[in-house]
């Protein structure tokens, strides 16, 4: 018995071609890829990098100001974290916590470059700074970026450093005020406290880049 | 709650930090050289450690129960077996040795021996009323007691002039 074409399809119809869905696999969790990451797993410990290494370098470049020092913060966080696996318990997300080892390695990072540049004189920061964005098109919007970056920058690094850690950790990490207080073992008031000190000087810094 | 990255400078609101321009994104090469420098600098025996880890913690906890063990073959070593203690039985109550058991039984005089002939001071009630003497006694002083000389065995004597003749028999053999 043979099977029958069906009568409604004409020859001249153009097929629309199936879409082909591909039936991935669910991403392994963040404690999944720990566990393996801890059993010596490079492919686990390639994923977490992958991860949230993006997450990492804008909290690090948030406190340190400039691409090469954000790295290393970020490269110094990730070396940290995974090699004292041991002493993750798992009572906060990985994320959590690898952000606060980020933070600390960044504002480390930064006392360190702060006395070398005042030693020699020069301020890293502010060149990288002035420098333009290789990546954009357009000159002039490049400028003035790069102008906020460093403006922000500067605003930051005027904040004492428990109100620029949480402020950071909270907008460019996106922890919750919880996941903050967890991170630096402080309650969530204090979490809340800090961040509204923290606004409250940086619209005063900035106040002269809102344009009118 | 992770924030999407914010695009340009256009809408910078220092009040609203989620608008912020974000930072240049590294290049692909940047971060694949971060992450062999990552790999590099961390230790390459991880699985090593772990084991090495556990070898010592075994070794740790053989070397304690080893020296438990030790500590407690010295200590029942050394230590005297206790004693076997044995329920003691209640036989009796010992007596004090008599001091008279080597004598003879000496009879308690009765009322049959004793004859009351006079009580001085006054009149006297036999019963069980009144005490004959009930007051306290006094002491015989060597005023009221004559020595006279010892009658002789085995002849009469009279102690008294008038009283009643005394005979003494002269000791026994025994």
């Amino acid at each position: 018995m043979s099977a029958r074409r069906p009568s409604s399809i004409s020859l001249g119809t153009e097929l629309t071609p199936m879409t082909r869905t591909a039936c991935s696999r669910p991403e392994p969790s963040d404690e999944v890829l720990v566990g393996r990451t801890a059993r010596g797993d490079a492919d686990a410990l390639n994923a977490l990098f992958h991860r949230h290494r993006a997450l990492a370098y804008r909290v690090a470049y948030r406190l340190l100001g400039n691409e090469p020092d954000a790295l290393d913060a970020v490269q110094d966080g990730f070396v940290n974290a995974i090699s004292h696996l041991g002493g993750f318990g798992g009572r906060s997300s990985f994320k959590t916590w690898l952000l606060r080892i980020v933070s600390n390695a960044a504002l480390d990072l930064g006392r360190s470059r702060r006395r070398r540049d005042t030693r020699f004189g020069v301020s890293v920061v502010d060149e990288l700074n002035a420098m333009p964005d290789a990546r954009s098109d357009d000159p002039g919007h490049t400028i003035h970026r790069a102008d906020l970056r460093a403006a922000l920058t500067t605003a930051l690094n005027e904040l004492p450093t428990a109100q620029r850690q949480a402020f950071v950790l909270h907008v460019d990490g996106g922890l919750t005020y919880q996941e903050v207080a967890d991170a630096l073992g402080i309650a969530v008031g204090t979490v809340m406290s800090r961040l509204f000190y923290a606004r409250q000087r940086l619209r005063e810094s900035l106040a002269p880049h809102v344009a009118p | 709650m992770t924030r999407p990255p914010s695009s340009g400078s256009d809408d910078f609101d220092p009040a609203d930090p989620h608008h912020w321009p974000s930072p240049p994104e590294p290049s692909a090469r940047t971060w694949e050289r971060t992450r062999t420098d990552i790999v590099a600098r961390l230790p390459k025996t991880t699985p090593r450690r772990r084991w090495g880890r556990a070898v010592n913690v075994t070794a740790g906890v053989g070397t304690l129960v080893a020296g438990v063990l030790v500590a407690w073959g010295l200590w029942a070593t050394l230590t005297p077996p206790p004693v076997q203690l044995t329920p003691n039985v209640l036989v009796g109550i010992a007596q004090p040795p008599d001091p008279l058991a080597e004598y003879d039984v000496l009879p308690i005089a009765t009322s049959n021996d004793v004859m009351v002939s006079s009580v001085r001071g006054g009149d006297v009630r036999f019963g069980s009323i009144s005490h004959p003497v009930p007051d306290t006694m006094p002491l015989t002083s060597a005023t009221d007691v004559t020595v006279h000389r010892g009658p002789v065995a085995g002849e009469l004597s009279c102690p008294e002039p008038g009283g009643m003749a005394v005979y003494v028999m002269p000791p026994s053999d025994k």
